[in-house]
């Protein structure tokens, strides 16, 4: 269900102050809106670097970033950005700023300056589908570090953005937890939210549409996660572990036990694999 | 040798509105020279435990003693636990403030009191348990890589030269090559004879790696045993935000299908089985 371009990298290179080298170097990328897109890549590959272009956190050192064919070096290109892109990070901490759950999922609701009946309704459901609907009234310091992890992901969803990116924003939440929000992250997707996700655990990527490894700030591949699963040495050399179940997977299918076709759930594949 | 923790509660903000009990009678051992996983869902009380084992919080009820050492006020009890165990905080790479990773590193020692003729030897051992080489020693320990960055932070706990390493959630955010490395130290340190107090979500990781787990549900102790102990116990019942490893799981109904397979979470050893099983 992917429509207009959403976002667009034109030759991007980012420097930071100071740096030899660029984080990221000549990316061209097109990200439709309602497409659900992976960003691949090791420890310090860039892709956090280049998530922080698509809402105009940083703008390029050389080449163009357009988010809705507004070019994020104009100020009404940065915030076309903002509007359309909300960003979750991987620590929590530095991105809560009220002291009780309600209100700092309220904030971001409330700068859109939508009437208060609307933002009581985003916040309770926001709070709900992250799996915090209990804790509305409690103090922020109260949580512990998973929990902060979860609002940080309501406080983003309650701006309903056109756009979501995800930064290992999974990381400190427990089995569980990763599985709740991987279903909010599909209902969103279904109801059209475009979706960026980075990250290092491949088993979050089995229901993109899309991704792409970034390898040394440069992208190195880009197609379907299926495609990548079935890569060699590749993913050993880029830094990236598939899943326990698709290695099983790709055993039997080298032993003749299966076909390629890789499900899209790990639930899935379980099923598929006992018939 | 054994850091032994017996009925321990810990009631955060009492007797106010905000009162919370945190742990609720937790009673476990960890022995020097072994790996205990702390698994648990958000939320379960792992952050508070670790923060227990040296000392940084102290009881409301029930106690925690380390090498025969009630950690608690008084007598120096604090400063010979916060010697003996070391604490890794979850990103502990965003404390790194020192210019040099040498330096940071030194902290730690130079604040106990080590003489400067050690010191530097106890730097550069712990510079060298963690695998980093001594071309990075006058580096700004900022400018490192995610997956150096951890193990900077992580000797500068070593080089104080602790019996136990409390480490929360320390694979978090590395990537394949990083987490591998950090596991493949924990392991040596284990060899070593360090006691490993391992706090994770991951499960896999606590089955491939730990001698005993503990598995705590609301602050509780639920489970505490093997692995192989806490597997069967996984498949039998339900705890809360613990999912049991998707391999392990198909395992289990392979099993109930009739095919002899393991309950295993190795992928080769797993398809070895189906393959022969299937043949048979």
């Amino acid at each position: 269900m992917t429509g207009n371009c959403l976002v667009r990298f034109s030759g991007v290179s980012y420097t930071y102050p100071g740096a030899a080298a660029p984080a990221i170097a000549d990316i061209d990328l097109e990200i439709a809106s309602g497409e659900w897109m992976a960003v691949l890549g090791c420890n310090g590959s860039g892709k956090s670097t280049l998530a922080k272009h698509l809402n105009a956190l940083l703008v390029p050192t050389q080449g163009d970033c357009f988010v809705n064919e507004l070019n994020t070096r104009s100020e009404d290109g940065k915030r076309s950005a903002r509007r359309a892109v909300s960003m979750v990070f991987q620590n929590p901490e530095n991105q809560i700023i009220a002291a009780v759950v309600e209100e700092d999922v309220a904030f971001g609701p409330e700068n859109l300056g939508l009437p208060p009946e609307e933002i009581r309704e985003r916040v309770r459901w926001a709070l709900d589908v992250s799996g915090l609907g209990e804790m509305a009234r409690k103090p922020v310091y109260a949580l512990s570090g998973g929990q902060k992890q979860r609002l940080a992901v309501a406080g983003a969803i309650a701006q309903k953005p056109p756009c979501l990116v995800m930064d290992e924003a999974t990381t400190m939440l427990d089995p569980r937890g990763r599985q709740d929000l991987m279903e909010v992250l599909s209902t969103l997707h279904s109801g059209g939210m475009t979706l960026v996700s980075i990250t290092h655990r491949l088993e979050e990527i089995l229901r993109c549409d899309r991704c792409i490894v970034l390898s040394k700030g440069r992208i190195s591949w880009s197609g379907t996660p299926r495609e990548l699963f079935l890569l060699g040495e590749e993913l050993d050399r880029w830094g990236l572990e598939i899943p326990g179940m698709v290695k099983v997977w790709r055993e039997l299918v080298k032993k003749g036990l299966l076909e390629a076709e890789i499900p899209p759930r790990m639930g899935e594949m379980v099923e598929a694999l006992c018939r | 040798m054994s850091i032994d923790v017996k009925g321990l509660v810990h009631v955060y903000h009492p007797g106010t509105p905000l009162e919370t009990k945190a742990l609720d009678g937790v009673t476990f051992r960890a022995e020097k020279g072994s790996w205990l996983a702390v698994v648990g869902h958000t939320g379960s009380g792992k952050s508070t435990l670790a923060q227990h084992l040296n000392g940084l919080l102290l009881p409301t009820e029930g106690s925690v003693t380390v090498d025969g050492i009630e950690v608690r006020r008084g007598e120096g009890s604090l400063r010979k636990v916060r010697q003996k165990v070391g604490l890794v905080f979850q990103y502990p790479e965003q404390q790194l403030f020192e210019e040099t990773v040498f330096k940071e590193v030194s902290f730690g020692p130079r604040n106990w009191g080590v003489p400067t003729d050690t010191l530097n030897e106890r730097v550069e051992e712990a510079l060298g348990l963690v695998g980093i080489g001594s071309d990075l020693f006058e580096a700004s320990p900022l400018r490192l890589s995610g997956g150096e960055k951890r193990r900077v932070a992580i000797a500068s706990v070593l080089s104080s030269g602790p019996d136990y390493l409390v480490l929360d959630e320390p694979t978090a955010g590395l990537d394949s090559p990083g987490r591998r490395q950090l596991l493949d130290l924990l392991s040596n340190l284990k060899a070593l004879g360090r006691g490993i107090i391992h706090i994770t979500h991951d499960m896999e990781l606590a089955l491939g790696l730990a001698d005993v787990i503990l598995v705590l549900d609301e602050g509780r102790s639920a489970l505490w045993g093997r692995p192989d102990i806490i597997l069967g116990e996984l498949l039998e019942r339900d705890v809360r935000g613990l999912v049991i490893p998707d391999m392990v799981r198909f395992a289990g109904r392979l099993r109930e299908l009739g095919y002899d397979v393991p309950l295993t979470w190795e992928p080769s050893v797993l398809a070895e089985a189906i393959d022969r099983s299937h043949e048979r």
